[in-house]
């Protein structure tokens, strides 16, 4: 078996061989998959988060001092 | 005996469902250390066939009622391992039932075992599995990948129906190699939930069977919409079983595919078999344009290799035993890293990108064809399977998947039957038919008999 880095480099060569062939197409610009609104714009920086740490300790199944405790399928 | 006249015989009391399972409990018994189709066998089989005779006495039968039906390793099936062939997973057993194999179930079908596949569906030659190779019990060549055990196992009669999975050809290339029947449906026609997946956005569950009707049945139990898998349509499903007339209708040939053909006996074979068709059902044969398939692997690859390194990220070795890099395949890793690198090199959508809008124009270029064809007829493999001792490198074996991409890259149903033998390896010829026309597509298919 070839070592990572081999396959790395092997993998890479074919990827770029194939889309070299696929740079000859002319595509459209936009298409299906593409949607404005997946596109994130940054908000404002909360800077208050006294609210939501009350509301996770709340939640949270087991406290301790001033963490709380995780388990697996607990939460 | 074909699939329709041994349900008759269950259903009429002729044939019991504990002596069906027991016959290819034998099989197994005899072939499977030969032939390595699967990697695990149902103990409860015979019992599971004792509560359905019981049923059936009440008069009370599904539509599978009776029939040993394998199963891919990477579909779940509660209580089995589900290993997708890898080291990996080979310790995980199925949690829950697939929606396909909780239909199954619901109609009477026995689940007789979990067949063996290339590693995490990566490959098609069935020589990629962490479990040994699996062998074509009808010629000395590779079974085709990645349903390899499910091919092997329908074709070698240890089964009666057996589902795979398709996303680039890994139904239909091993159903051609094996010489038997196999359908990818269109995508969004069968539920995916409980399948470990290759490539979210071209995977679909198909089915293998040694004849047509069976594998019409089995389509009409999985098909439909589902509330667990979002990707699935509310599409009506037919009684594809009924295998309708078809005649006067259109099919279509294509140039660009006669190109990508590297053994001219594959392409006359195809040819010769489309014009006898033709004849047979009073229908033109006609030449179609189709630009850009000849770019259909170049455009496959690099998606697969994307959704694979993100579909794999769950496997980091502290829910599932291994962690994949550590414990996969070759190809796997190839995939993997790759995937890796080109999302890293993301930046311009040079990669993903580029192939997901060169997927687009595939698919537009077919569904172009089918407003001037009902069906679209072609080969399988461009080439005749190598032999199992011999070592493709991975762009040799892409290349067996030039014929089978372009239907999952247009997320059209796609199915293959076997029309010949070449060298003494099976052949099979493709059909495409529009997405969601599976009635009609089963229904030229039985005409290939």
């Amino acid at each position: 078996m070839a070592t990572k880095e081999e396959i790395v480099i092997q993998a890479k060569k074919i990827m770029d061989e194939f889309i070299s062939a696929l740079s000859k197409v002319n595509v459209k610009e936009k298409f299906g998959a593409e949607r404005d609104l997946q596109v994130r714009t940054p908000s404002k920086e909360v800077t208050d988060s006294t609210e939501f740490r009350k509301r996770i300790f709340k939640n949270a199944p087991k406290i301790k001092d001033d963490y709380f405790l995780m388990e697996k399928k607990e939460w | 005996m074909n699939t329709k006249e041994k349900l008759d015989k269950i259903k009429s009391g002729k044939l019991s469902a504990v002596d069906n399972v027991k016959s290819f409990l034998d099989a197994i018994k005899k072939k499977n250390k030969d032939i390595n189709a699967f990697l695990y066998v149902n103990e409860s089989a015979l019992d599971e066939a004792k509560l359905i005779d019981e049923k059936l006495k009440k008069g009370k039968a599904g539509k599978l009622v009776g029939l040993a039906i394998a199963v891919k390793a990477c579909i779940n099936v509660k209580d089995m391992p589900i290993s997708c062939a890898s080291k990996t997973l080979e310790n995980y057993y199925g949690t829950y039932d697939a929606d396909v194999v909780e239909k199954i179930k619901k109609e009477d079908g026995i689940i007789i075992g979990i067949t063996n596949m290339d590693c995490f569906a990566c490959g098609s030659t069935g020589a990629n599995s962490m479990f040994g190779p699996t062998k074509n019990p009808k010629c000395d060549r590779v079974p085709g990948g990645s349903s390899s055990g499910s091919a092997a196992a329908v074709a070698s009669n240890m089964c009666d129906i057996a589902l795979g999975t398709d996303t680039g050809g890994s139904i239909r290339n091993p159903a051609s190699h094996c010489g038997i029947v196999g359908i990818k449906p269109s995508y969004g026609r069968v539920s995916r939930y409980g399948l470990i997946d290759l490539s979210m956005s071209l995977d679909q569950v198909g089915v293998l069977c040694n004849d047509v009707y069976g594998t019409a049945l089995m389509m009409e139990v999985i098909s439909g919409q589902s509330n667990n898998d979002g990707t699935t349509f509310n599409k009506k499903t037919e009684k594809y079983s009924e295998l309708k007339q078809i005649k006067n209708v259109n099919l279509g040939m294509s140039e660009e595919f006669e190109k990508l053909c590297q053994d001219k006996r594959i392409y006359a074979l195809i040819k010769k078999k489309a014009e006898e068709l033709s004849k047979k059902i009073n229908s033109k044969l006609v030449n179609v344009d189709l630009p850009h398939v000849n770019l259909s692997i170049q455009t496959y690859y690099p998606i697969v290799y994307v959704e694979l390194y993100s579909g794999t990220r769950k496997f980091d070795g502290r829910k599932y035993g291994k962690k994949i890099e550590e414990s996969c395949s070759e190809e796997v890793l190839r995939r993997i890293l790759g995937g890796k690198e080109i999302s890293r090199a993301e930046h311009g959508g040079r990669y993903y990108r580029k192939a997901l809008q060169a997927k687009e124009l595939i698919a537009e270029t077919i569904n172009d064809a089918f407003k001037k064809v009902d069906f679209l007829i072609l080969p399988v493999t461009p080439l005749l399977p190598n032999k199992l001792k011999e070592k493709l490198d991975p762009k040799a074996e892409y290349a067996f998947d030039a014929y089978t991409i372009p239907a999952n890259l247009a997320g059209i149903c796609a199915g293959v039957v076997p029309v010949g033998v070449i060298d003494g390896v099976p052949v099979g010829l493709q059909i495409f038919a529009k997405a969601f026309d599976e009635e009609r597509l089963f229904s030229l298919m039985n005409d290939i008999k």
